[in-house]
């Protein structure tokens, strides 16, 4: 699973990761992660319930990168030798998060980037701070901050 | 249904709204199997969503500026959101409660149709 650009994980080893199940399970495919961030595709499935006539508003990704905040946390644990399957996380708070298009097409391969504030070393319980951006075809489409309450899943 | 909401007063600043959410809302679905809980997200697509039609005009965010979750929302619970009318620069700010408290609440800025923003 890993090589040169640290762990890349498909869309059915990210998943594992995280309790999310059917259409809110966000997040497709891990493409780099390293200590100081992660990389991933994340796709809003068009039977989601937050989204109307078939396009996602710009801010839902909010929920996308704290998908990806977790996902991140859980392979930094399992690379530090944690025995957890993955977090449960709870968003907690936002801020500042800026948009730049009001909405997207569904089932539309959106890029996010996390970036945790501050050093984890051993994530574990607790509350995490990340900044975030997220991309599609290269364009800005959000970008800002936003903090989670991570609880292990256990094996 | 994803929600059931009534517009309960509204003054020259604000609206507020009766909102619940029942166990079949689609909101709930995979979030998470066997521990429903309301995703974060939600609660301001509710907030845009129920001013949209109280302003009769589409409306989008432009800028969360803050916005904090202070305890979840489970299937069959009843809040009460208070959202103020958009000042001269499409700022809205919103609390979202129940009968146990503060839920979330926030400052946004709001872009409505016709405006030359974003």
């Amino acid at each position: 699973m890993s090589d040169g650009d640290g762990m890349r994980l498909s869309a059915d080893a990210a998943s594992r990761f995280l309790p999310h199940g059917g259409t809110a399970r966000l997040i497709r495919e891990v493409l780099s992660s390293s200590s100081e961030s992660m990389t991933c595709i994340a796709r809003f499935p068009s039977e989601n319930a937050l989204l109307q006539d078939g396009r996602a508003a710009s801010h839902l990704l909010v929920e996308p990168a704290a998908q990806a905040a977790a996902t991140h946390l859980a392979i930094l644990a399992v690379e530090s030798g944690a025995e957890i399957r993955g977090f449960e996380g709870f968003l907690t708070s936002a801020k500042n998060v800026e948009f730049f298009l009001p909405d997207f097409p569904a089932d539309t391969d959106v890029t996010i980037h996390v970036r945790p504030r501050g050093t984890v070393r051993k994530a574990k319980s607790g509350l995490f701070k990340f900044r975030f951006e997220a991309e599609l075809d290269g364009a800005p489409l959000a970008r800002g901050e936003l903090s989670t309450y991570v609880m292990p899943l256990e094996s | 249904m994803r929600y059931n909401v009534e517009e309960i007063e509204r003054t020259a600043n604000e609206i507020r709204y009766r909102l619940d959410f029942p166990a079949t809302s689609g909101f709930f679905a995979g979030h998470f199997p066997g521990n429903p809980i309301l995703p974060g997200v939600a609660q301001v697509q509710i907030c845009i969503e129920v001013l949209a039609k109280s302003l009769a005009r589409p409306v989008h965010l432009r800028k969360l500026e803050s916005v904090r979750y202070r305890r979840p929302i489970t299937p069959e619970t009843v809040c009460e959101l208070t959202v103020q009318l958009p000042d001269d620069e499409g700022r809205v700010v919103f609390r979202l409660g129940c009968s146990e408290g503060l839920v979330a609440d926030g400052r946004m800025l709001l872009v409505t149709e016709g405006s030359d923003d974003v």
